[in-house]
């Protein structure tokens, strides 16, 4: 990565990008592309289609740059880049994602003891992307990239009590979702 | 708080968003209801299983991931930078200078028709003869003493009288046009400078924009 850049705040990186500074956005993208895959990933649920998502998320960021103010909160304006893209690839993709995994109703017939950890996996997974997306935005950005309420309202321009009610719900469908004897009890 | 915990309140709870009054009340209902205890019991379990939706390691590696980004940048067209415009009252200030300069540079072209007017012989044909003929005639004895340096033989109010003619049409029209230059050229410089320091729009010159 480009030493010189590496110590620099993020304010005067995107400062400079603006400006048209292409190492400095990249700096910013090798600081910021783990949360962005990491939350285009679990939007989606597909790691390639992630990344690909991920770098679509960062070239539309680079355009909207010169609109960005810094008052706004970099990260805040970024994840909600992240979540139109993947939103946008969900769309798109929604024939080819593959999110079937572990049918859920094949945990139930066997112990647990043989239950495998890849197995759980995909069957969390499974069940997050049963939800609507736009609960599934709140969910994963409070279980996974440790929110406040008020970020997530910012994050995805909705208010406080929409936050909630989302989240609720989330909660609420996952747990029928996951519920079994083995699982939650 | 009556009957049980809602259920934003318990979310809320578990994620650490309730603070002040409202935390102390669901802290104390959960202290003597089982039921909501056992709810949020569950709400933390579910926490636990949601993490093992973990992330797996990505495909690119970090470098590879910003190299096959900053590829990808698209040229961002440079926006016009658009000045903010000065009002019009600072094209006034140049425009009312130039009057000023015309103004003067006319007074000064009249006395000097004038004065050739009379010189010539032309006064009493155009009216002047009564007023102007003996101060333009002593004025010109004044000049030939002092070119022949006879200045001690000119009286103190001639030469004063002298004076005041020549300042009238010689010395005050090249004073007022001189300070009319010099206040048009701190107008201009004032101009430069703040076409070189006035804000655009957008940001920084030279820079890349995109087309609004």
């Amino acid at each position: 990565m480009d030493d010189h850049l590496g110590s620099e705040t993020d304010q005067i990186l995107i400062q400079r990008a603006q400006e048209g500074d292409r190492q400095a956005f990249g700096t910013l993208v090798f600081r910021y592309q783990e949360k962005v895959i990491r939350v285009v990933y679990r939007m989606c649920g597909d790691l390639a289609l992630a990344e690909d998502a991920a770098q679509e998320a960062f070239i539309r960021a680079w355009q909207r740059l010169p609109k960005y103010q810094h008052r706004d909160v970099f990260s805040a304006w970024l994840y909600r880049i992240a979540i139109n893209q993947a939103l946008d690839v969900l769309r798109r993709e929604q024939d080819t994602v593959d999110v079937t995994g572990i049918d859920l109703a094949a945990t139930n017939t066997g112990p647990e003891e043989y239950v495998t950890q890849r197995e759980r996996t995909a069957q969390v997974r499974q069940a997050i992307m049963a939800l609507p997306p736009a609960s599934r935005a709140a969910l994963i950005l409070r279980e996974y990239e440790a929110l406040s309420y008020q970020e997530i309202a910012e994050v995805l321009e909705i208010p406080l009590g929409t936050v909630m009610s989302r989240l609720s719900y989330a909660r609420t469908r996952l747990r029928e979702l996951l519920t079994s004897q083995t699982e939650i009890g | 708080m009556n009957g049980h915990i809602t259920t934003h309140w318990r979310n809320a709870y578990i994620d650490g968003e309730l603070e002040g009054h409202q935390l102390k009340k669901v802290e104390q209902h959960l202290a003597i209801c089982e039921q909501c205890r056992a709810e949020v019991e569950e709400l933390r379990s579910l926490r636990e299983i949601l993490q093992r939706f973990d992330m797996p390691e990505t495909i690119k590696s970090p470098q590879r991931f910003v190299d096959e980004v900053r590829l990808q940048l698209p040229a961002r067209p440079a926006r016009p930078v658009i000045r903010t415009q000065p009002g019009k009252a600072w094209w006034m200030i140049s425009g009312s200078l130039l009057g000023v300069l015309l103004f003067v540079q006319g007074v000064w072209v009249i006395s000097t028709l004038v004065i050739f007017a009379l010189q010539s012989g032309l006064g009493p044909q155009v009216g002047l003869s009564q007023w102007s003929l003996p101060a333009i005639a002593e004025v010109g004895q004044v000049l030939a003493a002092l070119l022949s340096g006879q200045a001690a033989s000119i009286p103190v109010e001639q030469l004063l009288e002298v004076w005041q003619v020549l300042h009238w049409l010689l010395v005050l029209p090249l004073e007022l046009s001189g300070a009319t230059a010099l206040l048009y050229c701190s107008w201009l410089a004032g101009w430069r400078v703040y076409r070189r320091w006035s804000p655009d729009v957008g940001n920084a010159s030279g820079a890349q924009r995109t087309g609004s």
